[in-house]
C-alpha cells in the first residue's frame, strides 16, 4: 500500500512506549502494533486525533504517501 | 445473543434431527425387510410409493401410486433414507449457522462453507427426488420429474454464501480498522 505508516519515527522521537501510548490512545497494544506495522486497512478520525494530540505532531508526520 | 427466534430454531433444528435420525434407522430396518421377505402385510401403515415412503393410519387412505416389488421398494427406500441423511445433514448445517449467531461471529467464513454445503445438499435431494423408476411387472421403466423449487432452494443458498461472503469482507476490514 502506497500510505506509510510513520508512528514508530514519532515514537522514537518523543521516546513513548507501545505500551504508554495505547493507554494514552485507549486502544489496545495489539492493535497499536497493527498500526505499527502497516496491516491496519483504515484509520478513525477518532484515532488520527488522538495520536497527534499524545506525541503532539500533525497527521502528516504520521502518514505519507509513497508511489508505488 | 438472547434471540427467541435463534432459540427457537435451535429447538426445532435439534429435534428434526434426532426425528430424522430415528426415522432413518426405521426407514433401513423395514426396506432391508420388506426387500429380503416381500412381506408388506407387516409394516401395513408404510406404503411404497413413486416419492420414497408414505405413512399413513389408514390401510385404504389413497396414495399417490403404492409401488409392488422387491427392486421397486428397495429403489424407493435407499431412495428415501438417503434424503433423510440429506435433510438432516441440512439441518445441523443451519444448525451452526444458528450457533454462530448467538456467538456474535454472523460473517466467519465458515457460514460461507455451510451455506454452500447447503445448495450441493439441495442439489442431490433434486436429483433424489427426480429420478423415479417403476415396475409393471415385466420391465422397468424410468422416468425423470423436474422440480424448480429445489433448484431456487439451491440458487437461495449461494446467493447467501456470497452475502456471507461480502459480510466476511466487511468484518475483515473492520477488524483492521483502528
Amino acid at each position: 500500500m502506497p500510505i506509510v505508516v510513520n508512528l514508530d519515527v514519532m515514537m522514537a522521537k518523543r521516546k513513548i512506549r507501545s505500551k504508554d501510548l495505547a493507554r494514552e490512545l485507549g486502544i489496545t497494544e495489539a492493535n497499536l502494533s497493527i498500526l505499527k506495522t502497516g496491516k491496519a486497512k483504515a484509520i478513525r478520525f477518532s484515532t488520527l486525533e488522538a495520536i497527534c494530540q499524545a506525541l503532539d505532531c500533525q497527521p502528516g508526520d504520521i502518514l505519507e504517501f509513497q508511489p508505488e | 445473543m438472547d434471540n427467541p427466534i435463534l432459540y427457537l430454531a435451535t429447538v426445532v433444528g435439534k429435534g428434526l434431527v434426532y426425528l430424522l435420525s430415528a426415522s432413518m434407522f426405521f426407514l433401513v430396518f423395514v426396506t432391508i425387510y420388506v426387500a429380503i421377505t416381500g412381506d408388506m402385510e407387516t409394516f401395513w401403515y408404510i406404503h411404497f410409493t413413486e416419492k420414497g415412503i408414505f405413512f399413513t393410519n389408514s390401510l385404504y387412505q389413497e396414495v399417490p401410486r403404492v409401488v409392488s416389488g422387491q427392486g421397486e421398494i428397495l429403489f424407493s427406500g435407499l431412495s428415501a433414507v438417503l434424503g433423510m441423511g440429506c435433510y438432516i445433514l441440512i439441518i445441523r448445517e443451519s444448525l451452526k449457522v444458528v450457533r454462530s449467531i448467538k456467538s456474535l461471529e454472523t460473517f466467519r467464513i465458515d457460514n460461507i462453507r455451510s451455506f454452500q454445503r447447503i445448495g450441493k445438499l439441495i442439489l442431490v435431494l433434486l436429483v433424489l427426488n427426480a429420478v423415479i423408476l417403476t415396475h409393471n411387472g415385466h420391465h422397468w421403466d424410468w422416468y425423470f420429474e423436474f422440480n424448480p423449487t429445489y433448484l431456487l432452494g439451491t440458487l437461495v443458498c449461494y446467493i447467501l454464501a456470497e452475502i456471507f461472503r461480502e459480510g466476511n469482507k466487511l468484518m475483515e476490514e473492520q477488524k483492521l480498522t483502528i
